[in-house]
């Protein structure tokens, strides 16, 4: 890569675009720095960007003297030396392509997927169709049937192949000299660009099919706002994938050190470049020439991430695979992790090891030439059992149904028409029996996603892996986390536990849209999904050691007097939702009641009219008691959080603590807090109480984090905290 | 309690905000009418439903034309400092923020046709989180305080 230094000055000051610049209309910001958004997506081919012509279009072009500007103080507050060489696996302007089992697994996926809505759709018409063939409505020859039947499949298979093949050809990716692009599109050509310095993290996940494949999607996140968009490019071989993380990190560190030029591309590890693939078929056979490895060997791990960097950019063959010599299909077979002693593991995990073994489909993920694992940790087997049996998810469901079910039975049985009792006695169990099933669906889902958890901090990054069935990978770069978050449902505040995730900005994919994950994204990146309270500083301080200066929940401020009686109207009066509920319910039924005994409803006869009065009263008694078991238990909520919550704050970092049934603990860096900002209503003005909110950008859009009722003058102190320290 | 900010809008907001309200109340209370005609199409209804509709549709214009501008006006203040941005408004939820202009990604200024008729300005000033208007300046002051904020949000950090 050689460059004159009029490019390099170019380069550098593409480097240092103030965060102030990535604006979306170009006349606002004078200082001249491109006004592209983390992502810029234009629908309209460009010229092959070429390095040598200044660049144009996109707006906000930069003007020569303010880019001469940034250059300078570039130079002089980077000081990096650009001595240093960043090794480089994908070749500058190259067009990479995906791998070509999106050509035939992705069309299988949406086939299935068109089959089951069809079916699900016409569901009724099938019904009415095979019912019409069996009275002999209309006569047909079976075979023809099956005959048009597999035509149909097969044209249509066909065809999404065919659409899928013209979709691959047009879909490649590249890394240009200061933004990765992604190309897409068979008529409308869409064109994605992250910059580099916008990276904010690289994660990928592997559906089943997917991992069969040994390929995932691999999702590229740039920096938040709310403009910004996810780029996804699906169907990557996993070790490429790895390696494109690595790259994309590797590049922007380069970007960020302002030694472009310092990049150093190895052909021989890049697998997906010609002599990438020689080298590769190179080493496959010498390594099958030396050692000829016995089916059921022990493979060598590769997850432990120290391993030398040499020894890591080989990639490893699977015995199985190997032998087959189909070394696309074959990631890496490495044992998920090695069993050093301070990976706790669980019983699933090795089961994934031999489900690993078996087809070489997944293994742990590959490090390139990245920074070693500084710490690790998993779940061991109760961890991963009590999380799955304490997890919200199932247990709402169960218990929504369970109580619905009661409710109706009940008040069947105040009915006390025999048709219904006999009716609630063959219902009864099968609805019991769905619900039951449904629980342990949700269990199984939740064990799946959580089987074999692993958490580890590698340089300056926290990186994520679960799934036992589909795969995710996310990581985050500890400057980028936006908030620590330690929740406890009530199942887990009783037992003690609680859950660790780190607040994250999310880039709203533009293909995600309705994507069951995003509601799951919400949550941050969980890293820990069960663990005991008084180990969650263990974790914190094992995975992010920078945040060692935390204020702890013991030097919380408790909330004063006044919160308890406004928190108890609030919960129980005010914002009981139920409580409204019942009270309509109540003046309903009172009407009810009264049009019955006044004659306004004419009853068939006597025991009629008393079945409606005994139904009457029961339904009455039963939203009494409901309301009543529901506003007792928001104001237990409501008394433990005026006793518990409270708020702190140090130099660096706010805590604010909402406790109650379940609790939640937010530590926000004070750099991450977007805005503060007070709120008061004439209630808490009359007491001089105000209501704490911290804005940061975590989510998809951003996170607020309030605290109700603190003293007026902390609230001031809060909005004083937040200006900045000369 | 803190001090208030010190400046306040331009007092030609309140006019702005009053034509503003007028047009949407205006716009709705034809909705609601359309919505009336039927109901008094009904034989028997009598004229009371329409009187109910005109005392509410007066009162709603007193409110928002007369009664709140003048209120939202002497609650809305802003002071920029430095390097933050501090907004105090609301009449019965009372709000103050303070923005530091290190988190600001940008600023913009904008003018809708009735702004632009008192040649008046709002400035949006977004961070990565939220975006905060002030609006209704004078179209000097707008540039001035767009400027400086941009000028301040140079020295902020890249990434978020």
């Amino acid at each position: 890569m050689q460059q004159n230094p009029d490019q390099q000055a170019e380069l550098n000051a593409s480097s240092v675009i103030p965060s102030g610049a990535r604006s979306d209309s170009p006349s606002v910001i004078p200082s001249g720095a491109r006004s592209d958004s983390p992502s810029v997506i234009l629908s309209e081919a460009r010229s092959a960007e070429s390095k040598d012509l200044p660049r144009s279009g996109n707006g906000g072009d930069p003007l020569p003297a303010a880019q001469d500007d940034i250059n300078a103080s570039a130079c002089g507050g980077g000081g990096k030396a650009t001595t240093a060489s960043f090794p480089s696996t994908f070749q500058t302007g190259r067009h990479y392509k995906v791998h070509k089992s999106y050509i035939w697994v992705a069309p299988i996926v949406a086939f299935f997927a068109v089959v089951l809505v069809t079916l699900a759709n016409g569901m009724q018409g099938w019904v009415e169709l095979a019912m019409a063939i069996q009275r002999g409505d209309i006569a047909v020859n079976p075979l023809l049937v099956i005959g048009i039947a597999v035509l149909g499949v097969v044209v249509f298979v066909g065809l999404l192949v065919g659409l899928y093949a013209l979709a691959w050809k047009n879909m490649s990716y590249v890394f240009d000299e200061r933004e990765f692009s992604y190309y897409s599109g068979i008529i409308t050509k869409r064109r994605v660009h992250v910059p580099y310095a916008r990276v904010q993290s690289v994660n990928h996940r592997a559906s089943i099919i997917q991992r069969v494949f040994g390929v995932c999607t691999v999702t590229i996140d740039s920096a938040g706002g709310s403009s910004n968009k996810g780029v996804r490019v699906p169907y990557l071989r996993l070790e490429t994938a790895e390696r494109l993380r690595a790259e994309l990190f590797t590049r922007k560190a380069a970007v960020a050190a302002g030694a472009e030029n310092a990049l150093v591309y190895i052909p021989e590890a890049d697998t997906d470049s010609p002599e990438g693939m020689q080298a590769e078929a190179a080493r496959v056979a010498q390594q099958r020439a030396q050692a000829p490895v016995a089916p059921g060997a022990p493979v060598p791990s590769v997850a432990s991430g120290s391993t030398s960097a040499a020894a890591v950019r080989s990639t490893w063959v699977c015995p199985q695979c190997g032998a087959t010599n189909d070394v696309n299909f074959c990631g890496n077979c490495g044992a998920p992790a090695p069993a050093t002693a301070s990976v706790q593991a669980n019983a699933l995990d090795t089961t994934m090891g031999v489900v690993g073994d078996w087809r070489g489909v997944y293994g742990g993920a590959e490090s390139f030439g990245e920074d070693p694992v500084t710490h690790e940790f998993g779940l061991s087997n109760h961890e991963l059992l009590l999380t799955t049996i304490s997890h919200d998810t199932p247990l709402s469901v169960a218990l929504i149904v369970g109580l619905s079910l009661v409710v109706t039975f009940a008040l069947v049985l105040l009915v006390q028409d025999e048709v219904a009792v006999a009716l609630a006695r063959v219902a009864f169990p099968i609805v019991v029996g769905i619900t039951v099933v449904s629980w342990v669906f949700g269990l199984l889902t939740v064990l799946f996603s959580y089987g074999n958890f692993r958490a580890r901090r590698r340089g300056s990054r926290i990186e994520v892996e679960r799934g036992l069935l589909a795969r995710e990978f996310s990581g985050i770069d500890i400057e980028r986390v936006q908030s620590v978050e330690i929740r406890q449902s009530l199942i887990r505040r009783l037992i003690g536990y609680c859950e660790v995730s780190l607040g994250r900005i999310d880039a709203a994919g533009e293909q995600d849209k309705g994507n069951n994950n995003s509601k799951a994204n919400t949550k941050g990146l969980v890293i820990h999904p069960f663990v005991k309270v008084d180990r969650v500083d263990e974790i914190i301080d094992g995975l992010a050691p920078e945040l060692a200066d935390r204020p702890r929940r013991s030097e919380c401020a408790q909330l004063p007097k006044p919160a308890l009686r406004r928190a108890l109207l609030r919960r129980c009066l005010w914002f009981n939702w139920v409580l409204w509920i019942g009270v309509v319910i109540a003046v309903l039924w009172g009407v009810l009641a009264v049009l019955g005994n006044t004659g306004a409803i004419q009853f068939a006869s006597a025991s009629a009219h008393a079945q409606y009065d005994s139904f009457m009263t029961g339904s009455l008694v039963l939203v009494i008691v409901a309301c009543a078991a529901i506003t007792i238990g928001r104001g237990v909520g409501a008394v433990l959080w005026a006793r518990h919550s409270g708020y702190t704050w140090n130099r660096k970092y706010a805590l604010v603590h909402n406790d109650g049934l379940s609790t939640e603990t937010s530590i926000i860096p004070r750099q991450k807090i977007q805005s503060a900002a007070t709120r008061s209503n004439p209630f808490q003005r009359r007491l001089s109480l105000v209501t704490l909110r911290a804005i940061t950008a975590a989510g998809t859009r951003s996170t607020t984090t309030s605290l109700i009722d603190v003293p007026a003058e902390v609230g001031d102190a809060y909005l004083d905290w937040l200006k900045p320290r000369r | 309690m803190k001090e208030m900010p010190a400046n306040q809008l331009d007092p030609r907001v309140k006019a702005v905000w009053r034509i503003n309200d007028a047009l949407w109340i205006t716009l709705i209370g034809v909705f609601a009418g359309f919505c009336l005609a039927p109901i008094m199409m009904i034989p028997g209804v009598g004229t009371w439903p329409l009187a109910v509709f005109a005392i509410v549709m007066v009162a709603v214009y007193i409110v928002w034309l007369v009664v709140l501008p003048p209120i939202r006006y002497a609650r809305w203040r802003y002071e920029v400092s430095e390097d933050y941005l501090d907004i105090a408004k609301g009449i019965v939820w009372r709000k103050r923020y303070t923005i530091p202009f290190i988190r600001v990604q940008n600023t913009d200024t904008r003018q809708g046709p009735i702004l632009r008729m008192f040649k008046l300005a709002s400035v949006t000033v977004s961070t990565a989180a939220k975006e905060h208007e002030i609006p209704g300046l004078e179209f000097e002051t707008a540039e001035q305080l767009r400027d400086r904020a941009a000028e301040l949000a140079r020295l902020a950090r890249e990434d978020v």
